[in-house]
C-alpha cells in the first residue's frame, strides 16, 4: 500500500515537472515573456516589467477558460463511453462540477481583485481587468518615482 | 467529402496565417488543443450515439435490455449538442474574462 503511495506521489510530482517545464519554455520562447525583461537587466524598465506581468496573467485567464472548455469537452467524452452505465455517468457528471467549480473560483479571483482596487482607491480607470490593475500600479509607482525625484533635485 | 474535412482543417487551423508567428507561446497552442479536444468529443459521442442506437434496435424490445442504450443514447445525443455548444461558450468565457476572441482564435 505504502509503496502503492509512493509511486503514485512519484509520478505527480514527475507529471507536475514535465508540465512546469513546458510552460517555462513557452515563456521563454515567447517573445513578450518576461523572460526578455530578465535577460536585459541593465536597462530597468518599468513598462516592460508591467507588460510582462500583464501578459503572464493574460496568459493565464486564457488558458483557464481554454482548460474549462477541455474539461468539459472530457466530460462529454467520459458522459458518451460510459454508454448508459451509471456510474461512468456519475464521473462524467463530477468533472463537469469540478470544471465548473475551477472556473468559478477564476471568476471570484476576479473580484478579488476589483475588491482591491477599490480599497486602495485605484479604480478610476475605465480598464477592470487584472491588467489594468498593474497598469494602475505602475502609473502609481511612476508618480512615487517622480515625486522621489522632485524632492532629491530641491534638496 | 471535401467540405466536412475543410470545417475540420478550418477549425484545426486557429491560428495566425504567418509561419513565424506559429507556436510561439502557449496562447498559440490552446486553441488548437481546444477544437481539436471538442471535435473528439463531438466525434466520440457521434459514434456511441450510432453504437447504442444500434443496440436500441437489436434489444428486440426487451425493457431490461432497453435501458442501458436509452440512457445512452440520451446522454451521447446530450453530449454532441453540448459540444457544438462549447464553440460559443468559449467566446462568452473569453469575453467574460476581458480578452476578445480573435486574439485567441
Amino acid at each position: 500500500m505504502s509503496m502503492f503511495n509512493i509511486n503514485n506521489k512519484e509520478r505527480k510530482v514527475k507529471y507536475i515537472i514535465v508540465l512546469s517545464t513546458i510552460f517555462l519554455l513557452f515563456l521563454i520562447t515567447s517573445p513578450n515573456s518576461f523572460y526578455s525583461f530578465a535577460v536585459d537587466t541593465r536597462t530597468f524598465d518599468l513598462e516592460l516589467l508591467a507588460n510582462s506581468i500583464k501578459n503572464v496573467i493574460s496568459i493565464f485567464l486564457k488558458a483557464s477558460a481554454g482548460a474549462l472548455v477541455i474539461m468539459i469537452a472530457y466530460g462529454i467524452i467520459k458522459a458518451s463511453l460510459a454508454t448508459g452505465d451509471p456510474r461512468g455517468l456519475e464521473g462524467a457528471k463530477s468533472t463537469w462540477s469540478y470544471a465548473l467549480f475551477g472556473f468559478f473560483v477564476i471568476v471570484l479571483s476576479w473580484f478579488l481583485i476589483l475588491f482591491i482596487r477599490r480599497l486602495l482607491g485605484m479604480s478610476a480607470g475605465s480598464d477592470l481587468s487584472p491588467g489594468g490593475f498593474i497598469e494602475d500600479i505602475k502609473t502609481e509607482i511612476q508618480s512615487l518615482i517622480e515625486v522621489g525625484k522632485g524632492s532629491s533635485s530641491g534638496n | 467529402m471535401s467540405d466536412v474535412f475543410s470545417i475540420l482543417k478550418n477549425s484545426l487551423n486557429g491560428l495566425p496565417e504567418s509561419p513565424d508567428d506559429r507556436w510561439d507561446d502557449i496562447s498559440s497552442v490552446l486553441p488548437v488543443m481546444v477544437n481539436l479536444i471538442v471535435i473528439i468529443a463531438f466525434g466520440v459521442s457521434f459514434i456511441t450515439f450510432a453504437y447504442s442506437f444500434i443496440q436500441f434496435v437489436t434489444s428486440s424490445g426487451d425493457p431490461k435490455k432497453l435501458e442501458k442504450p436509452r440512457s445512452a443514447l440520451v446522454w451521447s445525443l446530450a453530449g454532441m449538442l453540448l459540444s457544438g455548444m462549447l464553440f460559443a461558450l468559449r467566446r462568452v468565457l473569453l469575453q467574460l474574462l476581458g480578452i476578445s476572441p480573435s486574439e485567441f482564435y
